[in-house]
């Protein structure tokens, strides 16, 4: 009897979660994923190969990053390419401002020179070193540039319609959000009605966080880039001399 | 030789001290042909550099950094066998990381002209003018000290010995000295002067930033020191005859003023000046011929992968026949996707009977580390011009690079 009690409890436990579940808004879910706690400073080495007409290319980077947009910081990144050894020792200081603008320099250790890099709006549209990724596919969207829409609720994984409001690239996209870590295992990027490019994502836990393991972007034109991520060090006090022109030098 | 001695012991010390090191380098071959004689480009570079780098203590604040590069070149197209094989040292320096300072020694090159076509501000390093369409900064030996602020930087730099830069052979001679280039050159009398108080360099760059638009930068040069090309020529005579040349290297000092704004929406605007007296001359009234102001105005313009720039050139010589001279250089680059990447740059001379160039590029990254290259450059215009001078000099320059 006290078997049948627990498991009835059990069961209405389980469908009061569903229902909550179920309850959650676009909006909510989309709060939930932009709003997932984030390391403070992060270090990260990512290996990135691209692969058309059976070709790969492979390029390996170090970032450190810090700042986080959502709560109105400066995000400010160092990408310092380690591989191949044409484009070693060379690399990108990034600071994207709250207003969306965007400072960056380029240090082209050949020439020994800091170049500050002119930025514009159609620059996050532009192909992350010749991979299947946009920089803004990289950089990650802002909440508040769409609509969002529940399309589906099936085993926990939400299907959400991203509608933009603004010019982003896109059409829409559509999200597949994992309501156990709330964050999204796959995307679809739309253009001219079809699917475009299909993101597939991985997740470790580390700390508190769920970080990226592994993101394959696969393009309807047959090129896939894959992204894979190590050596990661979360909460790092990473100060400001970290994100200057000298570190980025050293 | 001994500098390329010095370089390994140097690197030995280093690695066997900290026990860490980064080995890289490239392997070049290359080969050029002159458009009109299907003659070949001489020196046709083959070439090894092997390097070591490395750092001491922690990646995101090292105490010390180092780097040495040693360059073994082969040319198969010398005349004298001496010269066919030839080894130099490239960059070799180690800094040492102090505070908000950067202390450095050894051959290093400094960057403070922020244009791409034209270089007013970057007087320290020597330059290779093998090819003098597309010059080349030699390493030069120098101690320097970086200030780091929060948003402005210090860069001063001092340059004990004095290096030549490396001259065009007779086909790249301008007209104007075509004459004298007949002549027997006496090297022998050329200033080179061994180390001395006077031809000892000094001097450093100023850079502010703001947070004007997109980023705003502001910067300052000064640089007095013994000119590492040329100034003038200078004729011996024979029984009142010329009977041969000789180059003369004058102490020049620089004064010079530099910005670069991003006011946003991929744009990119850049000016850089600098005045420059030569032979001690008084600066606010020197003699002819003895000081000059080199400038250039610019923008760069990016939409997805392609890229424009276009800079405006002025360079005015007191008392020259003509004073004023106006150029414009024009560079369009393009990243076609993650292996072609092409160019296109072109000068073009205004003043006079003008002239123009145009310099067509493309490279294709084969595997990872290895690429092929493809140049060429054309030249146009009146005998009497530079570039019109050049006109049989039309050249294409193939090469395959692999680094490791």
């Amino acid at each position: 009897m006290t078997r049948i009690l627990v498991s009835l409890a059990l069961v209405a436990l389980a469908a009061q979660a569903v229902a909550a579940q179920s309850a959650l808004s676009a909006d909510q879910v989309m709060d939930k994923v932009f709003n997932a706690p984030k390391s403070k400073g992060t270090i990260e080495t990512l290996s990135m190969v691209v692969t058309k007409n059976g070709q790969s290319l492979t390029r390996s980077i170090t970032n450190w990053s810090s700042g986080d947009h959502v709560k109105g910081e400066v995000e400010k990144t160092i990408s310092k390419f380690t591989a191949p050894a044409d484009v070693k020792g060379s690399g990108f200081l990034t600071l994207k401002k709250v207003d969306g603008s965007t400072e960056s320099m380029l240090w082209l250790p050949a020439l020994g020179r800091v170049r500050r890099l002119g930025s514009g709006s159609s620059d996050q549209d532009q192909s992350f070193f010749g991979s299947d990724f946009t920089n803004r596919d990289i950089n990650g969207f802002n909440q508040g540039d769409f609509t969002y829409k529940i399309l589906a609720l099936e085993g926990g994984l939400y299907t959400v319609e991203a509608s933009p409001l603004k010019s982003v690239g896109y059409e829409k996209l559509v999200y597949y959000i994992d309501s156990s870590t709330w964050r999204y295992v796959k995307i679809e990027y739309f253009r001219a009605g079809k699917v475009a490019k299909t993101q597939t994502d991985e997740y470790e836990k580390i700390g508190d966080y769920y970080m990226p393991k592994r993101i394959v972007m696969a393009s309807a034109s047959k090129s896939t880039t894959e992204l894979s991520f190590a050596d990661y060090k979360i909460d790092q006090d990473l100060g400001n001399e970290i994100f200057t022109e000298r570190f980025l030098k050293q | 030789m001994k500098k390329v001695a010095l370089a390994a012991a140097l690197a030995a010390i280093l690695c066997a001290a900290i026990g860490a090191a980064d080995f890289c380098g490239y392997v070049e071959t290359q080969a050029g042909w002159y458009w009109g004689s299907s003659e070949f480009v001489s020196p046709m570079y083959q070439v090894v550099e092997g390097g070591v780098s490395g750092k001491v203590g922690d990646a995101e604040a090292p105490k010390v950094q180092y780097l040495a590069n040693v360059d073994l070149e082969y040319d198969p197209t010398s005349g004298a066998v001496a010269n066919v094989a030839s080894v130099k040292l490239g960059e070799a320096w180690i800094k040492i990381f102090k505070g908000p300072l950067d202390l450095s020694f050894g051959n290093q090159i400094v960057a403070w002209s922020i244009s791409d076509g034209y270089w007013p501000s970057d007087v320290v390093n020597a330059w290779d003018y093998t090819l003098p369409v597309d010059p080349q900064k030699i390493p030069v030996p120098l101690g320097r000290i970086v200030l780091n602020g929060s948003n402005y930087s210090i860069d001063l730099v001092a340059q004990p010995f004095w290096t030549e830069s490396i001259l065009p052979d007779s086909r790249w001679m301008p007209p104007s000295e075509s004459a004298v280039a007949s002549l027997p050159h006496n090297s022998s009398l050329d200033a080179k002067p061994d180390f001395s108080w006077d031809s000892v360099g000094y001097g450093g760059h100023v850079k502010a930033s703001f947070e004007l638009l997109q980023g705003l930068d502001l910067g300052a040069t000064f640089y007095r020191g013994r000119s590492s090309s040329p100034t003038g020529l200078a004729l011996t005579y024979s029984s009142g005859y010329p009977s041969g040349y000789y180059y003369v290297f004058d102490r020049s000092t620089l004064v010079g003023a530099d910005l670069t704004l991003s006011p946003g929406a991929g744009l990119l605007l850049k000016s850089e000046w600098g005045y420059t007296t030569l032979d001690d001359t008084d600066i606010l009234s020197p003699e002819d011929g003895k000081a000059s102001v080199e400038g250039v105005s610019g923008f760069e313009y990016t939409i997805g992968t392609a890229q424009i720039e276009g800079e405006y050139v002025l360079d005015w010589t007191k008392g020259a026949a003509e004073a004023f001279t106006h150029e414009a250089i024009g560079i369009f680059t393009w990243s076609i996707d993650d292996r072609t990447d092409v160019k296109l740059a072109s000068d073009c001379e205004f003043s006079g009977k003008g002239g123009y160039m145009l310099c067509p590029q493309g490279s294709y990254t084969i595997a990872d580390g290895l690429k092929a290259s493809l140049e060429a450059y054309f030249f146009f215009g009146d005998k009497a011009t530079t570039y019109g001078s050049y006109s049989s000099n039309d050249l294409a320059t193939l090469s395959l690079k692999y680094s490791f």
